[in-house]
């Protein structure tokens, strides 16, 4: 009973597999690949049976009218057959190019959907690791699903047609039954084939289990030493920028060592697997060899005994291997299904994880005037999996239209503050209000859409700047450049060889621009800006830019915020200058609050701040020369 | 090959079999017994089975003895199937014990290449380009620097094969040979026809094959989720893949519309091929010399002699595709280098050097001006100099053209007198303990980080880290030094930050402990405090040593004795910091902007800096 409610579940889990390869438009490629398959049966069976026709014709009367009516049919057929198969095996080419693709997006467009904080959990991202190096090192999974149809149709129509054809064989009865010709001309020769055959089975399973533990045991062993020499090889060694440290330091002999190490580790791993591998090959390849012989024996004994033809010697051994092979691939096809499940399963685990974030209705108060307010009430977090609390008891008001600067050393809560703020992350404690309601309550997309954040690690994707920056295929070219000007990129833009469709780095465009950090920097201010947003974060937007331009961006600062309630992290407190108040972090807490000028006053972490940079600008240490 | 005229390789086929041979030969010799075995089996199996069938009908016309039959159908049916089994166990043995070396061979040569050639090569784009096609010879299985080795074996056993059964067809008829083989060759070159098409036409696709992955394996990024979440780009991402996918999907089904043409033109062939075997045999058969075994035999020759006289054609285009590739991959191993590699005076060998610009310039190729125009400085041991300027100032290129990254288009580098190009460009390196902006962490413990060697000193290795202000967080690791860094590699190991990161970069520089220390923006990540704490220790740190402080925040040079002012590719200004506020030129002008906000008032009196009032610089 409980093997078949699993039975039932496996099948349902593959169908589900197939649904959701429909889904993602696959249909036409499985539709192709089955009908190319089945077509890929018939010309071996065609061939055995007119060679069979004709060999007795030859054997026996050699009528020439027939002979020439035989030969013609059997190579018309063929070629018929084979113009067939090959229209259809191209149509399933053309999709098949995609298929890679396709499965692959599936995965892509979770990572897409999910919830922040399980995009950010290592644990999910080594699941989704684990299952695509399953599917590129041996297939496992949606992949599968889209081989087995390969090899299905196929077998199915050869193992039928095969059976037709061999049919005549042990229908006939022997006529002169004596001695070993006897025996094996009788139903026990056919008892043998049979035993043969259900022995092979026997040995493919064998094989197939060797052969899927043994792999697993070599990708579990050189996944590490894969991933090694995947980063000294591509990274470091194609990456020019560390090029300087590499010569300087004569790292050479050390990355060396480390790819040598790692290459050894997947050449042992391999040659420990060599004698699986030895006796999988020599068991898959013995046994079809073993059928076939057989085969003859039973049908030269046949014939010997007069109970076929001699022209049908070649129709019976071929049509019986015939029948064994895909008799065997039948087999194996249902195991490999079986033994896919698991996989699926594990697939299925991926795309179903729920996005657990409470996820809101209410719209979000379209205004004017901007006129938002955002209230930290009491919050504190912890990153799921720690026990530290990046960040403790947070009471903070943002008011309209404020400028706040957020300052602390590295790791006391800066950035997690503002992920908090654009709610990437719930609060472990308290809660975060907006214009008075628990920010949960709204819809996330519209709430999420009332940030533009510059992120200290932001990412420009490869495409032309104009989409780069309006983040759509279709924008406002006015809009963008516009804000391309506010964020003081019009210069830069105006260089560049195809504007606002000119491609941001060299990956898909020879003629693509490599932006400086300074003004990648610049671009991703300008993203924020096209956004138009009523809150404007800016996470250390200057870190990478000269004086003159950090100058420019915080003599702009009042400019570019305009109306907007913005939020400013950064190390050089001299933006501080620019803000209406000053958030003071320090391992979590908020520890000072309040306008650089009563700060500075103030003994505390600002005043340690602002001195220890200060120091290097003030006048009297200006004139004393070195400290 | 290539549309338009392509430079002849450097390296002929010959030179590449040869080349190929040789590291089997010094690496995993055994392949050359298993592939001939192997080559011999792959004949033997098919053949063997071709005489099978015939022979059964042959024997039971001449009403032999069962026990005769039998005996010859096992001979012959074991045969192929101990032939058969010897192949493909000889074929996995040479695949999984040693064709696993070839790539991991060629690739230590190609890593070799690029870690170590002149520096300035990695901006060529002749030798980029060169060096991009080098995954073809490497990538992956089916790569040439491994595929090529059952190329070879392949030609030879289709050679073979040809041989065995021209043998059998000449027997019967020269001219039927003949005939078979030239429809074969038509076959063939109707088929490369089409694989013509695809190379001509492949670039129409694989920039959008390229953009498909680039979205597919960017967008699910985790380090860029936060952008695609807030500026709602999954639609856009998205959008330009349903873009690409609908272009590729159209030109995979032109491609295979022009596959199914040459499938016709080939199934065609064929159909004349066999029509005419057909037809010789019959009228053979009808005249009375061909009876039901030879016709057997004989329409199988036909048959795997033209698959072997195909399989002969098909090696060989393919073993020429793979020799072009080899031969890029050779030319770009053997990709001329200039800076000195060995020989070359020793180093100066005392503690105080003095390292000079002589009226340097330097352009980059194709650039229309220099980017370091006529400079010339002295960095002397026990003197704590600073560079600084605007972003793209020429501050970088410099110190490149220092430590002999590049070689100046004009002027001279001299150490101690010497021009630097005569000492040996590997040891001149060990000179510099160096920090550059993009610096970054390796995937080594953390204590290899800091040494880059595989035997530390683990106590200067401490001490390094305490220097750099990163001992502490070093020892809160879980596994304190021995921990691995890159958590995306090491599960078990971890990201240091930006910051902190800086931080080994220091640690490392000093551990190197050269007599000439170069720091480029070393602090940009660090907090304020972190910052000070760099700044009050570095006399320390650079004593005895000279040294070079490059930044774009000024309140680095207070700390140094002399101030260079680099604009535009030249030194504009030179002095102490209060010589150059004294003289109120372009130094004081910046350094008035950067202290304005640290001063008093910004929107006050002093320079009248506030950002509400200030013209653009």
């Amino acid at each position: 009973m409980k093997k078949w409610s699993q039975f039932k579940e496996d099948v349902g889990l593959t169908i589900r597999g197939y649904r959701l390869l429909i889904r993602q438009g696959m249909g036409p490629l499985l539709a192709y690949r089955g009908a190319a398959s089945a077509v890929k049966a018939v010309p071996p069976l065609v061939n055995l049976y007119f060679s069979g026709l004709l060999l007795n014709e030859l054997a026996g009367p050699r009528e020439p009218q027939r002979l020439i009516w035989l030969a013609a049919l059997a190579a018309v057929s063929n070629l018929l057959l084979t113009l067939l198969g090959s229209l259809l095996q191209r149509r399933m080419d053309a999709r098949n190019a995609m298929s890679y693709h396709s499965i692959s997006m599936v995965y892509t467009k979770k990572l897409l959907s999910m919830d922040y904080e399980d995009v950010e959990d290592t644990r999910v991202h080594e699941h989704l690791e684990q299952m695509r190096e399953l599917q590129n090192w041996q297939g496992w999974g949606l992949g599968k699903l889209c081989f087995a149809i390969e090899e299905y149709p196929q077998s199915l129509v050869g193992v039928m047609g095969s059976a037709a054809l061999a049919f005549g064989l042990f229908a006939a009865p022997a006529q002169k039954a004596e001695g070993l010709a006897g025996v094996l001309a009788s139903p026990w020769g056919a008892l043998l084939l049979a035993g043969l055959m259900g022995a092979s089975c026997l040995v493919f399973k064998k094989c197939a289990q060797l052969l899927g533990s043994t792999l697993e045991d070599f990708s579990k062993s050189a996944t590490l030493a894969n991933r090694l020499f995947t980063y000294f090889r591509g990274t470091l060694a194609g990456d020019h920028k560390q090029g300087k440290d590499v010569r300087l330091y004569g790292e050479a002999p050390m990355a060396r060592h480390a790819v040598e190490e790692s290459d050894r580790e997947i050449v042992h791993s391999l040659w420990r697997a060599e004698k699986n591998f030895l006796a999988v090959t020599g068991g898959q390849t013995a046994f079809p060899y073993l059928i076939s012989c057989a085969a003859y024996l039973v049908v030269a004994a046949k014939a010997w005994c007069g109970a076929i033809e001699l022209g049908s010697v070649v129709l019976c051994a071929g049509a019986v291997s015939q029948f064994a092979a895909n008799f065997q691939k039948l087999v194996d096809g249902f195991s490999a299904l079986a033994a896919n499940v698991p996989h699926l399963r594990s697939t299925f685990q991926f795309l179903d994880m729920p996005n657990r974030k409470y996820q809101g209705t209410l719209p979000t108060e379209k205004r004017e005037d901007n006129d938002y307010l955002i209230e930290f009430h009491d919050v504190s977090f912890q990153y799921p999996g720690t026990t530290d609390w990046a960040i403790r008891h947070l009471n903070l008001t943002l008011k309209i239209g404020e400028r706040l600067a957020v300052v602390g050393r590295n790791g006391s809560g800066k950035t997690t503050m503002t992920k908090l703020l654009c709610r990437l992350y719930d609060p472990t404690e308290g809660y975060i209000t907006l214009n008075g309601i628990d920010i949960k309550k709204y819809n996330y997309q519209e709430y999420m859409a009332l940030f533009s954040v510059v992120f200290q690690d932001f990412h420009l994707f490869s495409f032309p700047l104009g989409q780069a920056v309006a983040a759509s295929m279709k924008y406002d070219r006015a809009a963008v450049e516009e804000a391309l000007v506010q964020a003081g990129l019009e210069e830069r833009r105006q260089s560049m060889p195809q504007g606002l469709d000119t491609y941001l780095n060299k990956d898909f465009d020879k003629s693509g621009v490599e932006l400086s950090g300074g003004e990648a920097q610049k671009t991703a201010i300008a993203r924020a800006l096209y956004k138009s947003a009523p809150f404007l974060v800016l996470d250390e937007p200057t870190a990478a830019l000269d004086p003159i331009a950090e100058y420019e961006v915080y003599r702009r600062f009042g400019e570019i915020a305009g109306q907007k309630t913005a939020v400013c992290i950064s190390h050089r407190l001299s933006s501080c200058r620019f803000c209406d108040r000053i958030a003071v972090f320090e391992k979590g807490r908020l520890v000072q609050l309040g306008s650089h000028d009563r700060l500075v006053e103030e003994d505390g972490a600002y005043q340690r701040l602002w001195r220890a940079q200060a120091k290097y600008y003030d006048e009297k240490g200006a004139l004393q020369g070195a400290i | 090959m290539n549309k338009g005229a392509k430079p002849k390789p450097r390296y002929s086929m010959g030179s590449d079999i040869h080349f190929l041979l040789r590291v089997a030969w010094e690496n995993f010799r055994p392949i050359y017994f298993w592939s001939v075995l192997a080559v011999i089996l792959q004949t033997a199996a098919p053949f063997l089975a071709m005489l099978l069938p015939s022979r059964i009908i042959a024997l039971l016309g001449q009403g032999v003895s069962f026990e005769r039959l039998c005996a010859e159908v096992l001979l012959l049916a074991l045969g192929v199937m101990a032939c058969g089994t010897g192949r493909a166990l000889a074929e996995e043995h040479i695949d999984s014990r040693h064709l696993i070396r070839p790539r991991e061979i060629l690739s230590l040569m190609s890593d070799q290449k690029l870690l170590t050639t002149d520096y300035p090569n990695g901006e060529d784009q002749a030798f980029l380009t060169a060096a991009g096609k080098k995954g073809e010879v490497i990538n992956n299985n089916g790569a040439a620097g491994e595929e090529t080795y059952r190329t070879l074996r392949r030609l030879l056993g289709a050679c073979l094969g040809l041989a065995a059964y021209g043998a059998v067809l000449w027997g019967l008829s020269p001219w039927l040979m003949a005939g078979v083989g030239a429809l074969t060759c038509l076959g063939f070159f109707t088929r490369r026809g089409a694989s013509g098409w695809v190379f001509r036409n492949r670039d129409n696709w694989t920039p959008l094959e390229r953009k498909m992955r680039y979205i597919d394996r960017e967008a699910g990024d985790y380090r860029y989720a936060k952008d695609v979440r807030l500026f709602g780009m999954s639609r856009w991402l998205l959008d330009l893949y349903q873009s690409f996918f609908r272009l590729r999907l159209g030109w995979a089904s032109k491609q295979g519309w022009v596959e199914f043409a040459a499938d016709a033109a080939d199934a065609l062939i064929t159909f004349l091929r066999e029509g005419g075997a057909y037809a010789w045999l019959l009228s053979g058969a009808v005249a009375g010399s061909v009876d039901a075994a030879a016709f057997v035999l004989y329409f199988g020759a036909v048959g795997n002699f033209s698959g072997q006289l195909m399989a002969c054609l098909q090696e060989f285009s393919i073993l020429y595709t793979e020799h072009l590739q080899l031969a890029a991959f050779r030319e770009f191993l053997d990709w001329p280098e200039r800076f000195r590699r060995e020989g070359g005076r020793p180093l100066p060998k005392k503690r105080d050097h003095e390292l000079i610009l002589k009226d340097v310039s330097f352009r980059y190729p194709g650039a229309e001006a220099d980017s370091v125009h006529h400079v010339s400085l002295t960095l002397r041991t026990g003197e704590k100099t600073a560079l600084v300027g605007l972003n793209g100032a020429g501050k970088s290129t410099l110190v490149k053209l220092l430590c002999g990254l590049y070689d100046p288009t004009e002027g001279q580098v001299l150490l101690d007198g010497i021009p630097i190009t005569e000492f040996n460009r590997e040891e001149y390196y060990t000179l510099f303990s160096a920090v550059f902006q993009e610096s970054g962490a390796r995937a080594y413990s953390l204590e290899e980080n800091v040494a880059l060697s595989d035997k530390p000193d683990r106590q200067r290795v401490i001490d390094c880290l305490e220097l750099a202000g990163l001992r502490e967080k070093a020892e809160s690791l879980p596994k304190g030094l021995d921990t691995k860094l890159m958590k995306y590699i090491w599960h078990e190991g971890v990201d240091l930050s930006g910051g902190e990161v800086q931080k080994l970069m220091l640690a490392r520089a000093l551990y190197k402990d050269g007599p000439i220390i170069l720091l480029d923006e070393p602090t940009a990540a660090l907090d304020p405090i972190a910052e000070a704490e760099l700044y009050e220790k570095y006399s320390g740190l650079t004593a005895g040593k000279a040294s070079l402080y490059i930044s774009h925040r000024l309140s680095s040079t207070r700390f140094c004795d002399r101030v260079l002012f680099l604009e535009h590719g030249e030194i504009v200004e030179e002095g102490s910091h209060r010589e150059l506020l004294e003289k109120r030129g372009k130094y004081y002008e910046l350094y008035e902007i950067q202290s304005a906000y640290y001063r008093g008032n910004p929107t006050g009196e002093e320079g009248g800096l506030g950002y509400e009032e200030v013209e653009p610089v």
